[in-house]
Formats: structure tokens, C-alpha cells, sequence
């Protein structure tokens, strides 16, 4: 059996959202059948410029064929598209040239998979609201098998994603909201699909203490890992977190690892590290009272799972569904809607150590049974087991 | 940290936690209901911005008595009281401790006078705090109530003028097709009464063809019953030709 990913980016320097996600799967799949990644030269997720040389390469042992972006997105223009689509009436039209400057636009992509559809047996599309997965499966909707990874996004009630959620032979989704969600949008409770999402694999010893010493951290900390940006609901973080300091005269710091695009507060316990390596990632992580997640949208947050995996519980945004309903079935997080909230929850949090540390179980108890890479092979295996029986 | 549980831990008790099999939707209900119910109780860590009413005034003031002169005072007081022991039962109706307590009590109403006056103008001015709060929240609250108003009206007219143009825009839309429809079935009656006067006419044709065809029938058979006839006399013929050439032969 051969299958093919198709991405929109992919590479060893991707190193989030569904392109990690997508890496991650292929090379655990690589196991049990024939794979080959289908994308484009893009790096750049604003623009997609052609970045990488076109052609097949290898990337860790799996075959990747690399098509050109023929236009590159102008964030102006799309932003307008978008504004304009989403807070007027218009036509499909109108959401398919919203979907052309989405991008990212490789119509030798789509003319591949076209022609060489019967050299493949399936093909899994990761992230529904780009050009390559509508068209994609627009071409070759018998043998698609999309995973979505949505988000409470407004385009997701555009048009066209309705008809398009309607096409595939399988799903597979990253949680149970979002399962619901696009079976609420498109009726499409008939087509095959699991609730999956992705796994993690995590030593069990990291020195925390290094960590520390590195970057010259001292006392109990909390810890945000991701972008730093306010799309992901880090300006409220940072002022729920000041107003806490103030309000309580706590000691506790605010870690913040990954790339930011948002002014940080200058302020002596609001430490920024910017972006780290895997290692001292999970040395931080480990080292920390808890992850604080502050998104509003997230489709599957890996980072809330690597948490539970290091047994750290999570304080996390309740208005993202996914993570408050991550939390309740995990019990291994609190969540906070607005500031009294967020004052109280980590005021319990950091008061009661053993709560703390049972809830820490809990996460780890549901990572192992819900995202150990087993578990995700398996699933994956069983949906295509099922396509195969169908056929 | 630790600082920081041991002040907190007079606060575990509003939460419990049944560490065995921990329930974080439970957990979540008692946080907010713990914040529901803070958000009734007024604020304790507020001072309160005015003086207490019962706090003595700054214009109030205890007679000053000189210390040194209140003990000369006392000391003699005393001495008197010794010398007049005696006559203690008398004195007790002499007009001096009566007068001293009368005026001990006057001193005292004064300033219970003074502290009533105290907290009327308090009790005013904070009346008239109040008064102006209100006024200035009427104000706020009318500001906001117009705001609001004049909000909804532009609203209202950018939606009405957005609705007006789309009923001119349909409408024109409609008007357009209209005559378009009118004018292609204009054309499509023209061509159905053509096509009724045409069917008529085939009609007349077929009727005046049948009739032809019947009366050429008819003259058909004629024709044939009179070659029949002609047959049969060209046979008499010849066989009255028959005879008579025999009876010449003979």
C-alpha cells in the first residue's frame, strides 16, 4: 500500500501546527506501508515563497516532492479578501479567489495528484483551509482522507468548506470539539472518522536543574511555550499574570519560550527566553509549577500534551473549547475565563502541591491513553482498515 | 512559595478536593461560585474615603488645661475637702460641686452640641456627595442611554438606506425583467395566433381536400360502372359479331 501526504510545508526547520503534525505521522507510518509526502517550496506560512529546491528530496528516510508556488500571498490583499467575505454577502466565487490568495497556490501540485492518482492508494490531506487539500480532494475525493486540524475560525462557515467536508472518504479529527463542530457545519456524521490527533514522545529524565542554571532562573516559575503572539491570547496572559502579582504579592515567575511578535512586558518575573531547543524545551517544561495556555483557538495543542506527558498540570483558556474540553476529560488542568478566574484557579494551583501533583497523574494518564504514538499508529491503521473493507 | 501556601492555606477551605478521584468540572463550580459570592461582599480592603462622623473635628478641641495649673488645682481641691470634712453633709448642698458638676455638664452638652453640628455638616456634605455622584452617574447613564440612542438611529438609518437600495436595486432588477418577459411573450403570442390562423387554414384545406377526394370517388366508381357497362356491350358485340359472321359463312 502506498499513501501519500500532502502538506502545505514541510521540513525539518517547520517545527509547528499541522506540518509538525503531518512529519510526525508520516514518519511513524513509515512502518507499516509505503509513504511519500506531496507539498510545496514554501517555508514562509505568510507568503509562501518558493524556499526549497523543487523536486524529490529525502527527509529522515521518507521520500518528499517539492511543487513551485506560482504566486506568492500579499497579506494586504488577503487580509481585504478576507474581510470583505467574511462580513459581506457574496458568491462562491468570491471564496474560491479568497482561496486562491490563501494559497498556497501550486497548480502543479494539484495536476500531479491528478495524474498519478492510480499510483497511490489513498491520500491524507492535513489542514482543510488551504488550496492544496480543497483542490486536492476536489480531484481525488475517493481517495481522500482529510485531517482538518479547524479551529473556531470564521472562514470554516464559508461555503465551500461545507461542500468540501462532505467529500472525503474519512476524517480524521485532532479532538472530540472538532469533531462536532464540522459535523454540526456539514452533516457529515455519515463519513468514516476517529478522533486521533498526534503523539509525543518524551524522555523520562530531564535535568531541570540545568535549565535553571542556563538561563539563571530562580524560584517557582509557570511556564508558556508556543508563539508569542495575540492571536494566542498572550497580551491577556500578560496582563491577568501582572494583575496577579499585584493582587496576591506572589513570587511566582512567567516563562516565556518560542518566537514573539508581541511587545513583552518589561517586568522583572516575566522572563523571555525566545526560542530554545527540544531539550531545554522539556527541561523547562519539567521544571515548571504549570503550563499556562492562554489561545483562544487551538485545534490540538501539543504542547498542553507534552505537559501531561512530564506530569505538569495546565492552566488553560477556557473560550478555546478544545483545551477546556481537554482539561475535563483529563482532569489534569483548570481553566479561566476572565481575570477573577484566572487569579483564583492559579491561586489554587500554586497553594496546593498535592492538587498539583494528582492532576499531574491525571494528565499522564490520559496522554498514555489517548496520544502515545501506538495509540495513534493504531488508529490511523484502523480508518484505513475500515477504507479498505468498504472498497 | 512556601510563603506564599502558608498564607493561602486559610483559603484551601472553600475548595474541596477529593484527592482520590478529582473532579475538575466540580472543582470549577466551587471557584466560581467562591468568586460569585466575593463579588456580592463589599470590598474589606478599601479605607473608607471620608472621616468617620464620630471622629472628633479638628475644630473641636478638649479645654486646654495647663497640666501644672490642673495639679495646684487638684491639690487644693483636695486640701478643701480634708478642711471641710467635717461638714461634709452641708457642703454636699454648697453650690460649688453642684456648680462644677453644672458646668461640667453644660461643658459636656457643648460639645455633644459641637459633635451633633459636626456630624450634620458630615451628614450634609455627604448628602451632597451622594447627591452630586447620583447626579454625575444620571448624567453618565443619560450620556450613555443617548450615546446608545443616537447609535441605534445612525445604525438604523445605514441599515434602512442599505435595505431601501437593495428594494431600488431589486426592484430595477424586477422592473428590467419584467419587460423582458412581457416582450418575449409578446412575440410568443404573435407567433401563437400565426400559428392558430395557420392551423385553420390546414384545417379548411384538410375539410375542402376530403370533400375533392370523396367526390373524385365517387366519379371513380361512376367511371368504373360504366366501363363495366361498355365491357359488357363490347362483349354483346362480339358475340352478336360472332353469329352474324356465321350466319354470312352458312
Amino acid at each position: 500500500m502506498k499513501i501519500a501526504f500532502v502538506v502545505q510545508r514541510y521540513g525539518i526547520e517547520i517545527n509547528g501546527g499541522a506540518e509538525l503534525h503531518c512529519r510526525w505521522v508520516v514518519e511513524h507510518m513509515k512502518k507499516y506501508c509505503e509513504v511519500e509526502v506531496l507539498t510545496t517550496r514554501a517555508f514562509d506560512y505568510i507568503t509562501w515563497k518558493n524556499h526549497y529546491p523543487k523536486g524529490k528530496e529525502v527527509i529522515n528516510n521518507i521520500p518528499v516532492r517539492r511543487f513551485s508556488v506560482t504566486r506568492t500571498r500579499n497579506p494586504e490583499r488577503f487580509g481585504r479578501l478576507q474581510n470583505y467575505i467574511l462580513e459581506n454577502e457574496h458568491r462562491e466565487e468570491d471564496e474560491l479567489k479568497w482561496l486562491e490568495e490563501e494559497g498556497p497556490l501550486s497548480p502543479s501540485l494539484i495536476r500531479f495528484i491528478k495524474e498519478h492518482q492510480n499510483d497511490y492508494d489513498y491520500f491524507i490531506f492535513f489542514s482543510y483551509r488551504y488550496y492544496h487539500s480543497y483542490w486536492g480532494i476536489q480531484t481525488v475525493p475517493h481517495k481522500s482522507i482529510l485531517v482538518p486540524t479547524a479551529e473556531h475560525d470564521p472562514v470554516i462557515h464559508l461555503k465551500i468548506f461545507k461542500n468540501l467536508f462532505r467529500k472525503p472518504q474519512a476524517f480524521i479529527y485532532n479532538s472530540f470539539e472538532e469533531r462536532k463542530m464540522i459535523n454540526t457545519l456539514s452533516q457529515n456524521d455519515h463519513i468514516l472518522g476517529d478522533v486521533v490527533g498526534v503523539g509525543t514522545e518524551i524522555s523520562s529524565h530531564y535535568s531541570k536543574e540545568q535549565f535553571r542554571q542556563k538561563y539563571k532562573i530562580k524560584g517557582d516559575y509557570i511556564i508558556y511555550i508556543g508563539r508569542i503572539d495575540e492571536n494566542k491570547g498572550c497580551h491577556q496572559l500578560f496582563d491577568y499574570f501582572l494583575r496577579f502579582k499585584k493582587d496576591t504579592a506572589s513570587d511566582i515567575k512567567l516563562v516565556l519560550v518560542g518566537n514573539a511578535i508581541l511587545e513583552i512586558p518589561s517586568h522583572p518575573d516575566v522572563i523571555y527566553l525566545g526560542f530554545v531547543s527540544e531539550e531545554d524545551k522539556f527541561r523547562g517544561l519539567d521544571g515548571a509549577v504549570l503550563l499556562v495556555m492562554p489561545s483562544f483557538y487551538e485545534s490540538l495543542s501539543m504542547v498542553t500534551l507534552e505537559a501531561w506527558a512530564l506530569r505538569k498540570p495546565v492552566l488553560a483558556n477556557s473560550q478555546c473549547e478544545v483545551l477546556k474540553g481537554q482539561c475535563l476529560r483529563s482532569n489534569g488542568g483548570l481553566f479561566y475565563e476572565n481575570y477573577q478566574e484566572f487569579k483564583e484557579t492559579l491561586r489554587v494551583i500554586l497553594s496546593l502541591p498535592e492538587f498539583r501533583q494528582v492532576m499531574g497523574q491525571n494528565g499522564q494518564k490520559y496522554f498514555k491513553k489517548n496520544y502515545t504514538w501506538e495509540v495513534i499508529e493504531n488508529k490511523y491503521l484502523a480508518i484505513i482498515d475500515q477504507l479498505e473493507r468498504k472498497k | 512559595m512556601e510563603k506564599k501556601d502558608k498564607k493561602n492555606s486559610g483559603e484551601k477551605n472553600f475548595i474541596k478536593i477529593d484527592y482520590e478521584q478529582i473532579d475538575v468540572a466540580d472543582i470549577m463550580d466551587q471557584i466560581k461560585r467562591k468568586i460569585a459570592q466575593e463579588a456580592k461582599k463589599p470590598s474589606p480592603g478599601k479605607p473608607p474615603k471620608e472621616e468617620s462622623p464620630l471622629t472628633p473635628p479638628h475644630f473641636f478641641k478638649e479645654p486646654e488645661i495647663e497640666e501644672e495649673a490642673l495639679g495646684t488645682k487638684k491639690k487644693a481641691r483636695k486640701l478643701l475637702l480634708k478642711l471641710m470634712k467635717p461638714f461634709a453633709p452641708l457642703i454636699k448642698f454648697m453650690v460649688l460641686p453642684v456648680h462644677e458638676e453644672l458646668m461640667e455638664t453644660i461643658r459636656k452638652l457643648h460639645q455633644t452640641n459641637e459633635r451633633l453640628d459636626f456630624m450634620n455638616v458630615r451628614l450634609q456634605q455627604r448628602g451632597d456627595e451622594i447627591s452630586s455622584s447620583l447626579n454625575d452617574l444620571i448624567n453618565r447613564v443619560g450620556e450613555f442611554n443617548t450615546a446608545v440612542h443616537e447609535r441605534i438611529d445612525e445604525l438604523s438609518r445605514v441599515l434602512s438606506s442599505r435595505i431601501n437600495q437593495d428594494f431600488e436595486k431589486t426592484n430595477k432588477r424586477i422592473d428590467k425583467t419584467n419587460k423582458t418577459i412581457n416582450k418575449r411573450l409578446e412575440v410568443l403570442f404573435a407567433d401563437l395566433g400565426k400559428t392558430m390562423e395557420y392551423t385553420k387554414l390546414l384545417h379548411n384545406l384538410s375539410h375542402n381536400m376530403v370533400v375533392e377526394f370523396s367526390k373524385l370517388k365517387i366519379e371513380e366508381e361512376n367511371l368504373k360502372n360504366k366501363t363495366r357497362i361498355m365491357e359488357k356491350d363490347f362483349e354483346f358485340l362480339g358475340r352478336r359479331e360472332k353469329a352474324l359472321e356465321k350466319l354470312i359463312l352458312k
